[in-house]
């Protein structure tokens, strides 16, 4: 028996791997995937909420002098706010019961101390950069207005040596940036799931069809039993998708260290960190790469990458099943449609879903979503980077494989009444007695 | 007995297609298994190929029941041909040996073997797609018989072949029988059924309503008739009708239907005394194909 199903999904690697489609997919394949990875990211900047930055500008000129309005505008994105009182107090407002975003404080004339940048939530790189040149503006004109003979030169060294200090008040910021990769993590690994299921387990059902439609199944069921062809075509096609799965991590990760280097751009290891804090001056963008690395550090990707690989097998598996079932039952591509979108629903549901499930990852809805067999896959992705308890992972295994289990079952006796039927419509109903044989 | 079958019946839902059918088919020879359309030969052909298991009754071969182990004892032409289109002519039939429990090796041989003899060595490494119908056909039969099956079981075997092909399948089904294997037939090509088969039986309506040696049916359905050729003319003979009397270059054929109380001799000396020169003379057995619609005519009345 084993050495059967080993002969068909050898049959079946061989002839996959030799089709052309095979290649382009792996080829157009990371493409896909960079896309998918890119547009939630995008979708994200977006959506950012509008932010509050307070000013405290200790110079207090008046507004015939250098009207510091002029020079922060309102836009969209962020409104600012000006602030007048003592440092200490305003300080005090703005981290223990402010509601805003941030707090920019700036020297007076002629200190040139850096300005000082709190926040507490995740400011965007660019807000950051526009409201720090809008501060640098303002300063130089300061500077012109106190001395108003100064040569290009001292305005250089100004330039030089003015900077502005970031820091970052409580957690919050780090949570978002954490927030925002576990996510982005959980629905790239959600979507490769639902990628590969259906491009592969339509595979497989085109694969059944077809050979039921060329009629060599009567010359295989000689001596192949039907649940023998089923799982040698499953685990078949199933060994090209993570053929598949390989290439795509492999080139997309090809392409990635080809544009980093190109751009040295190897900002991510712990020794480069080092070599980027002494090299930026500009110590916000020193931050942020902080930021990240310490939100990165707190998902294990190499675990995720194993229970991802565990639960893709075992989707892939279940679902692979069931396409194998329809593609026995019908005759002709059109009959698939009332069969295929049923049992898609359950994973398209998961993922209009998706961002209740990413809001609130240890919720109800996300728990029992995630120990559903039809929908664990996907939730149980959207879920892991943000941290599920082992035990919960063991019964949402245990449940996927047990449906698999009974799954396949079902699924190899439609299969094997249905190879052999032919020019019979099929219904759900006609499905449901045939398991009964 | 190769292979019997004991009380085998099987039913599709609500449809009766095979009845409490028992058969013994003889180890050596060629048998036939005939039948309108849909009277449950393709059914019978799958249960004895275990493609369906019946709902009651034994399948024995050699008395012992199918499994898995003595499956690749049959080779099996299915009446829909089918064959993986994109595959070449050898991967596919090296394929297709190995899944009936022949090694890589073994199945390479055979391979080789099969191309030689049936003269399509040079499509070895073609796409079944690229291939004539006919050349097909010759590729579905070595997919059939390359690991040397015991049982073969051709369901149509000569649709789509030309008269040279049909004739050098006739001759390896001959070969077949000759090496001592069971071949099984089933056709409604009534010519190859009385030129190749030993045995029939005769399935309706999922009931086997005739079986046996083939010589011994068509004696038991023998009406005494008589061909007789010769130069002379033939009148009125006695206690015997003439069926057919006519001319073809000067010579007389007649056939005439004899009764029972006296034998072709005695007619032979009546026309012998006319003055008729007998050159010819021959019982004329009823073709399978009388035997074949008068038994399903009575079954039907």
């Amino acid at each position: 028996m084993l050495s059967n199903i080993y002969l068909i999904l050898k049959r079946e690697f061989s002839m996959k791997i030799r089709n052309k489609m095979f290649w382009m997919m792996a080829l157009l394949g990371p493409f896909m995937l960079a896309a998918i990875m890119i547009v939630p990211v995008g979708l994200n900047m977006k959506s950012a909420d509008h932010k509050i930055i307070e000013i405290l500008d200790l110079n207090r000129l008046k507004k015939e002098e250098v009207n510091i309005h002029k020079y922060f505008t309102n836009t969209e994105e962020v409104s600012y706010v000006f602030m007048n009182g003592l440092p200490e107090d305003i300080k005090d407002i703005f981290l223990n019961k402010g509601t805003h975003d941030a707090l920019m404080v700036t020297q007076a004339y002629p200190s040139t101390a850096a300005a000082q940048f709190y926040s507490k939530s995740s400011i965007s790189q660019k807000l950051l950069e526009k409201t720090e040149a809008s501060m640098l503006n303002y300063q130089k004109d300061v500077l012109l207005f106190k001395k108003a003979n100064l040569t290009s030169d001292a305005i250089q060294d100004f330039n030089s040596r003015y900077a502005i200090k970031n820091i970052f008040v409580n957690n919050n910021a780090y949570q978002n940036v954490f927030e925002s990769t576990a996510s982005s993590i959980g629905l790239t690994a959600g979507i490769l799931i639902y990628v590969f299921i259906l491009l592969f387990g339509i595979q497989v059902m085109r694969g059944v069809m077809e050979e039921k439609s060329s009629r060599i199944l009567e010359v295989m069921l000689i001596s192949v039993k039907p649940f023998e062809l089923m799982m040698g075509k499953i685990l078949g096609i199933g060994l090209t998708s993570l053929l598949q799965f390989g290439m795509w991590v492999g080139i997309s990760s090809s392409i990635s260290y080809a544009i980093k280097s190109y751009f040295k751009l190897e900002m991510y290891s712990n020794q480069n960190i080092g070599n980027t804090l002494k090299f930026v001056n500009d110590s916000s963008q020193a931050m942020d790469i902080n930021r990240l690395m310490t939100a990165l550090g707190q998902i294990n990707l190499p675990y995720i990458l194993v229970i991802f690989l565990v639960f893709f097998i075992l989707a892939y598996l279940l679902y692979s099943a069931m396409f194998a079932a329809i593609g026995a039952a019908v005759d002709s591509e059109t009959d698939t449609q009332q069969f295929v979108l049923p049992i898609t629903i359950p994973l398209l549901v998961a993922f209009l879903l998706a961002q209740n499930i990413i809001n609130n990852p240890d919720g109800t809805m996300a728990f029992w979503l995630s120990m559903v067999p039809i929908t664990s896959p996907i939730v149980m992705m959207l879920r892991l980077p943000f941290g599920v308890p082992v035990w919960q992972l063991i019964v949402s295994l245990s449940l996927l494989l047990g449906a698999f289990a009974a799954i396949t079952y079902l699924s190899s006796k439609i299969f094997r009444i249905g190879i052999l039927m032919y020019g019979k419509k099929v219904t759900l109903k006609e499905l449901g007695k045939w398991m009964y044989y | 007995m190769v292979l019997s079958l004991q009380k085998v019946s099987k039913n599709f839902q609500q449809m009766v297609a095979l009845q409490e059918v028992d058969l013994e088919i003889p180890s050596n020879s060629i048998f036939a298994l005939l039948g309108p359309n849909g009277a449950g030969k393709t059914t019978l052909l799958r249960i004895i190929t275990a493609i369906f298991a019946p709902d009651s009754g034994k399948i024995l071969f050699n008395g012992k029941p199918i499994s898995s182990t003595n499956k690749p004892i049959i080779g099996y032409l299915p009446e829909e041909r089918g064959l993986y289109k994109k595959m070449k002519v050898g991967e596919q039939l090296v394929y297709l040996a190995q899944l009936r429990g022949l090694s890589f090796d073994e199945a390479n041989k055979n391979l080789k073997h099969w191309l030689t003899k049936l003269d399509i060595a040079d499509r070895e490494f073609h796409i079944v797609e690229s291939l004539s119908k006919g050349l097909q056909q010759k590729v579905q039969f070595i997919a059939t018989i390359i690991h040397n099956p015991d049982i073969v079981i051709l369901d149509e075997p000569f649709s789509g072949f030309d008269p040279i092909n049909a004739q050098l399948i006739k001759n390896e089904i001959l070969e077949m029988k000759k090496n001592g294997k069971t071949v099984i037939i089933s056709t409604h090509r009534m010519e190859s059924v009385e030129e190749l088969c030993d045995e029939i039986a005769l399935l309706h309506k999922g009931k086997l309503i005739l079986r046996g040696n083939k010589e011994t049916i068509k004696k038991s359905f023998s009406k005494n008739q008589y061909l007789i050729k010769g130069i002379g003319e033939a009148s009125v003979i006695k206690d015997c009708a003439i069926i057919e009397n006519y001319k073809q270059n000067n010579l007389t054929k007649l056939l005439i239907n004899i009764n029972e109380s006296q034998s072709v001799n005695d007619v032979l000396l009546t026309l012998i005394h006319q003055g008729f020169q007998v050159h010819f003379v021959e019982e004329q057995l009823p073709s399978m194909h009388a035997i074949f619609i008068e038994k399903i005519n009575t079954y039907a009345q």
